[in-house]
Formats: structure tokens, sequence, C-alpha cells
């Protein structure tokens, strides 16, 4: 299959990359840029685990193509990964949270829930319980049963309102 | 002193940051220069024999480097010893839908895939077997030759005098349960990332490197050895995380042998990920059980005998089949006080994915009927289901009618909890139509006395190394897969050492670099590496406080070590400053006090003073001394479980 060139924005850096059409965003952030965090967990959106933000939006990777992504004459569209969430090489509270407070066992879903709860934040900075669980339906762990996250995700938002 | 500073309270693990930043790598995460990327062409059929195989037209396809089929690997393997019964790729039949038959190695995902297509495989259908109770009844077509009748395994256990058990018994209950199979579904499907060196004294392939998602990877060392005809020192496995196991990753599963054979046929590194359907075709779940129980009790509720006979839905292969069925009867014993116990267990091979080891490996089917049963005759006799329970408990520590040593049980003080935090006396058969509370129990044993490879040798050893800025790097075989055993092995020797965590880097589950642990299964790690971890720390600790008595002027049992200081007892001892205390957190803390230090290449270099005796001194004080008192400092633990419960 021909490959096309194209560029993609990804945690604040612009990258020029020739890919097949058919190729996903995941297999292209893993494989062409090497940003190993999303992950492959169910290859039929039913898991989280790949979930990247697309202009704020959590999307799943998996099951988009990278091209749809890429500039089309407009703006080129801004792709968040697990990887641009720290913040300036230090963690940032909902990263810190998480360890603290037991959110991540395994760790093999929690770069999805770490994007998935940031996006939540910057749109929502005060999220009441069922906003969290709204938030979160659409990613599984199979570890922790959740309710250390729901933890977490309190310590977080408590975190980052003494800091301001 | 004798509380705890650093175990039993709640710590981020270790690798947690490396799990929220996704710096953490996975085995599918890592990629080698040159690497190829394998699939697998998986069986239609339940059950065939393969008449032919032709890859020629897959070999033309650009890209495609191999193509990879069962004669390039016959030797049977398995995870117990008596079920070798597995091959790298179906050699001459297949005996499930998703078996495995061909394995093509090429330059992309994308070409493997497209090159299953091409390859042409002649199969002639064979009769299946899809039920257990069925499959125990076929003459002829067996599964595997050399096992008649398709069963795997089958067990006859009578302890006490089970027949006047029921005699003895005023009511008598039978009733046929069924529980359903289950799968793990841990999060990360399996991946294995091989890679031979080339030996720069044959300039032949030589040593291999095998990176995968395991529980086990001693044994998948073991299993690689076998197939591939190496020695085990020639083999290098390395756990990276792991993304959950659940027993799923427990044994070794096909494409880990597969990656290795096709590596080496491919003289690449060659990498393979399962696609989650593949991980349901690996399988090695709990198995579909059909249970017949008869329970017999006095009119108290007190049981006087129990029989049970279990057939299991094993799936294709052995897998850890036949102690599946030994645990579903020998763990009827340890929950109860029970005096008479028969148990008969089959393990019955079907054309299915083979089931394994889950959580609770053996035990929870048998026990979901066991408690339903006692529920039933709760409500026959009319004794509250709490109740009932309370009149069979066990009285540790004790030895039960099959020979399992209870040591700790709880499950008084956990009946008591629940029924208290149920409000059970209160809210039980009053809540709104399908609503109920329920009690059920069950027990599990921390760490079966035997290893699946029959040794006298230990099951689990730690060692230790300390650097002269008073850095410990533990050195631990268990593998974590989630469950946060690299954080209990350096929670336990920080806690021995006295010493905060931030001074413990934990290497694990490397088979090059780490001791022996025989893996993450059977609830073994905290208990067996723990204790392993327990007894180098102590071994370390007794070379620091040999030193540090003799230059504190004491007997050893006088010194005392925590906080990251050591002192004499009953020294007057000095909150160390909240800046040093700080300091602690990080790598390097300075050496303060009577000792002169320099930095030289990030260790200190110790110039001991003519002093007289000091009466308290820091680790790294403590530590240089003793390396100046034996000329190196290491520990080394070990655990083996005892003789007599072998």
């Amino acid at each position: 299959m021909n490959k096309e060139l194209v560029e993609l924005r990804v945690n604040g850096r612009r990258h020029e990359l020739a890919i097949e059409p058919s190729e996903l965003l995941l297999d292209v952030l893993r494989q062409e840029l090497e940003l190993t965090g999303s992950k492959r967990g169910c290859d039929d959106s039913s898991c989280g685990a790949c979930t990247v933000l697309v202009d704020g939006v959590p999307v799943l990777s998996c099951t988009m193509l990278a091209m749809s992504c890429s500039s089309s004459g407009g703006a080129t569209p801004e792709i968040t990964t697990v990887e641009g969430i720290a913040d300036h090489g230090a963690l940032a509270a909902i990263q810190k949270a998480y360890g603290d407070w037991g959110g991540a066992q395994c760790g093999y879903c929690t770069p999805g829930f770490m994007v998935t709860v940031k996006a939540l934040l910057d749109s929502n900075p005060d999220p009441s319980e069922e906003d969290i669980r709204r938030a979160l339906s659409g990613n599984l762990c199979r570890c922790t049963g959740y309710t250390q996250m729901y933890q977490a995700i309190k310590a977080a938002i408590e975190a980052e309102k003494s800091a301001r | 002193m004798s509380d705890f500073s650093i175990i039993g309270k709640a710590v981020a693990l270790i690798d947690s940051a490396g799990k929220t930043t996704g710096q953490g790598k996975y085995a599918d995460d890592l990629a080698l220069p040159g690497m190829l990327y394998g699939k697998i062409l998986h069986s239609p059929y339940p059950h065939a024999l393969i008449k032919r195989i032709s890859a020629s037209r897959a070999r033309l396809l650009e890209g495609v480097v191999t193509v990879v089929t069962g004669p390039d690997a016959p030797n049977k393997y398995g995870i117990l010893p008596v079920g070798h019964d597995e091959t790298a790729l179906a050699v001459e039949k297949v005996r499930y839908v998703g078996d495995n038959v061909a394995c093509v190695v090429a330059t992309s995902e994308a070409i493997a895939e497209r090159a299953l297509e091409l390859i042409d495989v002649e199969y002639e259908a064979l009769p299946a077997w899809f039920d257990p109770e069925d499959s125990m009844k076929a003459t002829a077509d067996w599964i595997h030759s050399q096992r008649p009748n398709n069963i795997e395994k089958d067990y006859h256990h009578v302890f006490g005098d089970p027949d006047k058990g029921f005699a003895e018994a005023d009511y008598v209950t039978e009733h046929r349960y069924i529980a359903a199979e289950v799968t793990h579904a841990a999060m990360e499907p399996h991946s294995t990332l091989a890679s031979f060196e080339i030996d720069s004294l044959t300039g032949q392939p030589g040593r291999l490197t095998v990176w995968s998602s395991t529980q086990v990877p001693y044994y998948l060392q073991h299993k690689l050895s076998i197939v591939l005809e190496m020695p085990m020192s020639q083999i290098r496995v390395i756990k990276p995380l792991v993304g959950g196991g659940f027993g799923g990753k427990s044994e070794v599963i096909p494409l880990e042998i597969i990656a290795a054979v096709a590596a080496r046929k491919a003289k690449a590194p060659v990498k393979i990920t399962y696609s989650r359907e593949e991980v349901f075709w690996a399988h090695r779940g709990r198995p579909r059980t059909i249970i017949d129980l008869k329970t017999g009790v006095k009119n108290d509720g007190r049981i006087t005998s129990v029989a049970a006979k279990v057939i299991q839905d094993g799936g294709a292969y052995c897998s850890y089949g036949v102690v599946t069925i030994l645990y579903s009867g020998a763990l009827l014993g340890a929950l109860y006080d029970i005096s008479n116990i028969k148990y008969d267990g089959y393990r019955v091979l079907t054309n299915k994915p083979a089931c394994g080891a889950m959580r609770g490996h053996g035990t929870v089917n048998v026990r979901f009927a066991f408690e339903s049963q006692l529920d039933e005759i709760a409500v026959h006799l009319k004794i509250d289901p709490a109740e009932i329970r309370r009149r069979n408990l066990l009285k540790p520590p004790c030895v039960t009618i099959n020979n399992l040593r209870v040591q700790s049980y709880g499950l008084p003080e956990c009946i008591e909890k629940v029924v208290e935090r149920s409000q059970w006396n209160t809210r039980r058969g009053k809540l709104p139509p399908g609503r109920g509370l329920g009690l059920g129990c069950s027990h599990y044993v921390s760490g079966a006395a035997n290893s699946i490879i029959r040794s006298d040798m230990p099951h689990s050893t730690v060692n230790l190394k300390i650097d002269r800025d008073g850095g410990v790097v533990v050195y631990t075989g268990a593998s974590d897969i989630g469950q946060g055993s690299d954080t209990m092995v350096a929670q336990i020797v920080a806690e021995v050492l006295g010493i905060s965590l931030a001074r413990i880097k934990v290497v694990a589950a490397d088979t090059d670099l780490t001791p022996i642990d025989i893996g993450s299964y059977s609830s073994r790690v905290t208990f067996m590496n723990g204790n392993a971890a327990l007894r180098a720390a102590q071994d370390v600790k007794s070379k620091i406080i040999a030193a540090a008595a003799r230059k504190m002027g004491c007997a050893p049992e006088d010194v005392i070590m925590r906080d990251d200081r050591v002192w004499k007892q009953g020294a007057n001892i000095q909150a160390p400053p909240a800046d040093q205390a700080e300091a602690a957190q990080g790598s390097v803390q300075e050496v303060s006090g009577r000792v002169e230090g320099q930095t030289l290449r990030g260790s200190l270099q110790q110039k001991r003073k003519d002093e007289g005796p000091k009466d308290q001194m820091s680790f790294e004080e403590a530590v240089v001394s003793a390396i100046d008192f034996s000329g190196a400092l290491s520990g080394t633990g070990s655990y083996a479980p005892p003789k007599e419960a072998r």
C-alpha cells in the first residue's frame, strides 16, 4: 500500500511521518513515535487502555486512523498521550495521587485512565462523584476495583486546590 | 520500639511512577533493532489430523522472512512434568479451534497477517468432544493417544470413614452443581520478544534472551531449554512489567515458545503479541466443573461426612489439570472440621482451549457447591447460615483429616465481622424483592509445599548488595505482576535494616541476575519470597551490627538500627534535623559526625580517625565500618518449605 506524508502534533511536538492510510493512530504512536505508554488491551474499543486526547477530547486510538488526526487544510489537531501529562518532568497531581492511593496495580490500564481523568478535570475542575464515575465508565481495570481510583482523583483535586 | 516503621503502612508501589507516566515497559512496548513480527495461524477445526502444510505461497510474499511449523521444534513440553503434551506448533494434529498450526515471521505485523491466508493446510476432521461426560465415554480417536477415554487424571481419596459418617447423620442431602468456565481477562494480552546473540567463540547463534509477560520466568527458562535443546544457563528470561496475570500467565503459553523457535529460524529478534481473541484461545482459565455433592449432618448442623464426585472440563491439553483436580478434593478438608471425606475427581480432555490455573486454583467451583449445599442444609434444619458455619469451625493450629496443616485461620473473626457489618441479624430476609444477604466462606493454601519440578531446594532466594554510600540493591526472582511484590520485598528489607525505602533498588525476575524464585502463583510470594528477603536482610544486618558493636564498644544485642541510624541501646538519640531527614529521601546522604568522607565516583571512600567509642552513627557509617571489618558486604536468604510439610 502506498504511504502518504502526514503531519501529527503529539504532546506539543510536530512530527512528519510517512504512513499507510490504513494505519491506526495507536500503532503510529507506539511503533513510529515510540510512545508506548498508550496500550492495546482489546482491539475493539471496549477497554479504554488506548485512550488519548485529540484537542482535549478522549478518543480510542485503537479504532482511529492516524490520518484523521493530521492537518487537512486547517489547524493540526493536538494529540495528548499519557507521556504528555507529567508536569515539567515531575508527576502531575493525578499521577502522584494514583501512586499514593493504589489507583494503579498492574498499571496496564493506567495510561488510559490518566488521559481520561485529565480530560475530565480540564473541563470540570470540581466534579461530583457521579461525574467521575461517568467519565471513567469507558475505561476497564481488572485489578483495583476502582475505589482506590476515586479516592486518588479526589485527593488530586484537593492537591490542586491547595496549590492554587 | 516494637512497632514497625515501614511495613504495615500504605506506600506507593515503588514502580508506580512508571505506570502513571507511561515510561514503564511491558513486553509489547519493547523493540530491538532488526526486530521481526510473528503471527500465528490457528486451527479452524476442533479435532483434525494435519495431512499437509504448504507455506510456499506465503514465503513468496514480500516482507515474509520465514514460516515456522511443528517439525521445526517437535519436543514436547507442558507446565507439569507429568503433562508434557504440547508442542510449539501442531506436529500431527490439532485439538481445538485456535490450536497453533504455523507462525509467519515478517517485517511487519500487517504483512505477517496477510501471509497467514497464503498458508495451505489440508486437514482430516476427527470426531470432537465438547462435554466432559460425553468425552469420558469415547472409545476411539482419543484427544491424546496416551490418555484412554480422554481422562487426563482421576483421583479417588477416602479419609476417615465416610460410610460410617453418613450412617451417623440425622440428615443427608445430595445434589448436582455446575459452575461455568471462566477466563482471567488480564488487561495486557500476552507478548514475548526473543533474541539470540552470536557466540564470540563459536561464531554461531548462542545465548537466547526472552522478554515475556510471565508469572513464572524460571519455569519458562526450563521449558525453553527442553524445546530448544539448550542448557538453561544459555537462556535468559526477563520479566518486564506485566499487566496482570490472575493465573493466565502462570505457565508457559504457546507464544512464548513459538517466539523463541521463530527467532532461531529467522536468525533475528522476533516479537509476538496476542490479539485479544488469541488470549481467549490460549486461555488456561478455570474449568467448567460438574460437582455431585453429598453431605451428612447431625440435627445441630455438625457435618458428619462429605462425598464429592467432581468432573472438570479440562480442554485439549493437560496444563495444570492434574493439580487443579487434586486441589478440588484436597481443599474440601481445610475450611471446616470434617472427619470423613470421600472424593472422586476426574480431569477430562475435551476439544476446547486448555484450562489451567486461575485465582483460587481448583477450589472455587467445589467451594461454590459446598457453600450452596450448606445453605440448603441450614434452611432444612432451620439453623442460621452463619451459625451452621460457626458450629463446624476448625480449632487451629491443627492438622486436618487429609493432612493439611492449618496454622492461621481467622474464619471465626471473619464471620463475626461480616455478621456485624452487614447487619445480618436485622436485615436478612427483610430486603426488597431481588435483594438478599448471603454468606459464603472460602480459603486457600499460602504456598504449595512442593514446587512443580520436585526438589528439596529452596523455593525462593534473595540476594542483597550494599554500596558504600548505604544504597541497597535487592536481587529477587519474585515476579511482580501488579500485586506489588517488588514493593513488598523493598519494605521488608527496609524494615529489617531500619532504613528508608528511598535507599532501596529492586532488581527482579531476571534469570541472569536474580536467584531463583519459582513464580507468582499459589499465593506464595509474600510468604516465601518475603521470608527469603527477611533472612537476606537479617544476614546483612548481623554483619553491620557486629561491626557497629565493635565500634561502639557494646554487645551486638544492644545495637539498634532504625530511621537510617544505628545506635547503642540507651544512647541519647537526637532526631536528625529536618533538612537531613529530607536528604535521606534522595539517593545520596552526606556523611556526618566524626567520620571523614570524600565522594569518589559517587561512593564514599572512608577514612577512619583514631577515636574513642561512640554511641551512635548514620547507616552509611555503619555500612562502611562493616565493609572495613569484613572486606565486603552482601547477604543472602532462602526459603524452603519445612520437610514435614512436603
